[in-house]
């Protein structure tokens, strides 16, 4: 089947639930068309496995218009990590909040196909759009039934607007200076102010240090599953979007702004770090750590080398597994103040190995994502990063410890669906396989870093 | 500075993002919002415009426009409706919820 039916199938179906919604509610017909609105966009990214691993790519000019004057969808080498992981993550978080309303499951749908539209798309307007439809619905599903997440939500779709005219003022100057809207034909030499634009836009739908500040009410105040998605996925749609464009359109070693953007990765990390420690409500702490490990990522991909591009693609897929799984299980936890927590001891195990992934204890592949990072900072002579990353990971060894610590010491006996413990078990599993092989993901990684190559 | 449609565009632009960080009304910072969307419209269509350009019709050697920023305004046009009243109904909720709309008061409650 085309690529273009990962992006098609979501909308459609989401579309059908919706008016199912309107006419009779069957709920096992219901689960069906969700679970199968992911599973089938999974099923054709994994059959164009054997074209992309072995260095080609796939893709689909909609309409049947050359790339020059329409849209291409293509999927290379990190297109495809992106979209694996995301389309993997979503499937789980799907199942586990199954028992949810029919409205939250069109708005996931919906969320699902932006996601990937922005991933496949190699149009920089159509990536707008899509980013749009991936944001107007988490703008929604952050909306819950308590009194403080209508203000979250609001001031998460300010923020997101204000993104989103940055980004379509640099499209516009990006159009106007080169005369294309494709991203693989900008090859012309673009200006400084695009590309401080589109920082700036993407810093904000990423949470970069001084635009970070919708992050933790967003993150804290949505329902679990909403938080496991927004913390896990929706954040590296915008450092997709950052390597995507920083890579193939801006390729002038940042004009020169390597050291300012390694010195904000670093204050972020610390930033992060330091808050979390702060925090006295579990939800609110795994926010501010979402904020020091996209630091860590932002910071391996700026020192512009293939080793620091694969650090950070390594350190997305290791948080994205286990921020999720932490998420997950926050939302088996009865009360969330962190010196109060109450949960069925078997929430405890895999809270312990998300949180050993996020500090990066060995055998995890939080481990193996630092120890790219730390190497690329020794490979730039930039040693003092290294450093910074090294004693966050204390920090963050001290506040997620301690966590564990309570979960372990008061077990009480909560009964919770086994289609909830499914994906936080699954999740934590991936923690430590993707640990102990890395071997399984690694050629992908090499291969999506190969071809956005370095920089300096 | 020249009067034309981009510097008007961008001059709205900045209006807009002045509003939505001076003003503490939820209804002012929406304002601002729609006013930062007008400005880009702004700006994209002036982008298409040349000087005694006529409509992309193709008939003879005449000089055209270029009508690919105009359409891509369409699009624009229709997410901000979306954003805007979905902020609207944010409003409208945070209203029933708090009874106020003054950011500074949300903030303390």
């Amino acid at each position: 089947m085309d690529i273009i039916f990962i992006v098609a199938v979501p909308f459609f179906l989401a579309f059908i639930l919706s008016l199912m919604h309107v006419f009779k509610k069957i709920v096992f017909f219901e689960n069906l068309l969700s679970i199968m609105g992911l599973l089938i966009p999974f099923l054709i990214l994994v059959s164009t496995f054997s074209t992309i691993s072995s260095g080609d790519t796939v893709s689909y000019n909609i309409g049947g218009w050359s790339p020059f004057l329409g849209i291409t969808l293509e999927i290379d080498s990190l297109s495809f990590f992106f979209s694996f992981i995301s389309l993997a993550l979503l499937i789980l978080i799907m199942i586990y909040s199954l028992s949810r309303s029919s409205k939250y499951k069109v708005l996931y749908l919906l969320m699902a196909a932006g996601m990937q539209g922005v991933l496949l798309t190699r149009d920089i307007f159509n990536m707008y759009v899509f980013f749009e439809i991936l944001s107007v619905s988490t703008y929604i599903l952050v909306v819950s039934e308590e009194k403080r997440s209508y203000k979250a939500s609001f001031k998460y779709l300010v923020l997101g607007s204000v993104a989103s005219a940055f980004f379509l003022f640099g499209v516009g100057i990006v159009y106007e200076t080169t005369g294309f809207l494709n991203i693989n034909m900008m090859n012309t030499p673009q200006l400084k102010i695009t590309f401080l634009l589109f920082l700036t836009s993407l810093g904000i739908k990423s949470g970069i240090f001084p635009l970070h500040f919708w992050i933790p009410d967003a993150h804290s105040i949505a329902p679990p599953p909403v938080s496991a998605l927004l913390s896990g996925l929706v954040l590296k749609i915008g450092i997709y979007s950052m390597l995507r464009l920083f890579y193939t359109v801006f390729k002038t070693n940042f004009f020169e702004m390597n050291d300012i953007l390694m010195i904000v990765g670093a204050i972020t990390v610390i930033f992060g770090a330091v808050l979390a420690l702060a925090q006295k409500n579990l939800k609110r702490m795994m926010a501010y750590s979402s904020i020091n490990q996209i630091g860590i990522i932002f910071l391996a991909f700026s020192f512009g080398t293939e080793l620091g591009i694969i650090g950070a693609l390594y350190m997305i897929l290791a948080h994205a597994v286990a921020k999720a799984c932490l998420f997950l299980c926050s939302g088996m936890i009865v009360d969330l103040n962190i010196l109060n927590l109450k949960s069925k001891p078997s929430v405890s195990l895999p809270f312990f190995i998300g949180s050993i992934s996020l500090i990066g204890l060995p055998f995890t592949c939080g481990f193996i994502g630092k120890y790219f990072v730390c190497l690329a900072a020794m490979e730039t002579s930039n040693t003092l990063y290294a450093g910074i990353i090294l004693f966050a990971s204390i920090i963050s060894a001290v506040y997620y410890l301690r966590a564990s610590y309570y979960l372990f010491r008061i077990p009480k006996d909560y009964k919770t669906p086994y289609l909830m413990q499914i994906p936080v078990y699954i999740t934590s599993f991936a923690c430590i396989i993707l640990g102990v092989l890395p071997i399984l993901i690694m050629d992908i990684i090499e291969l999506a870093a190969k071809t956005l190559g370095g920089i300096i | 500075m020249i009067l034309n449609g981009i510097n008007i565009g961008i001059l709205l632009i900045i209006i807009g993002l002045y509003g939505m960080v001076a003003k503490k009304h939820i209804f002012k910072i929406i304002f601002g919002l729609i006013i930062i969307s007008t400005g880009l419209v702004l700006f994209f269509v002036s982008l298409g415009y040349v000087d005694s350009g006529v409509a992309p019709i193709i008939s003879g050697n005449n000089i055209y426009v270029d009508p690919l920023p105009h359409t891509l305004m369409l699009t624009t046009i229709v997410v901000e409706v979306c954003t805007t009243s979905l902020a609207l109904v944010l409003a409208l909720k945070i209203y029933e919820k708090y009874k106020t709309l003054d950011i500074e008061m949300l903030e303390d409650l």
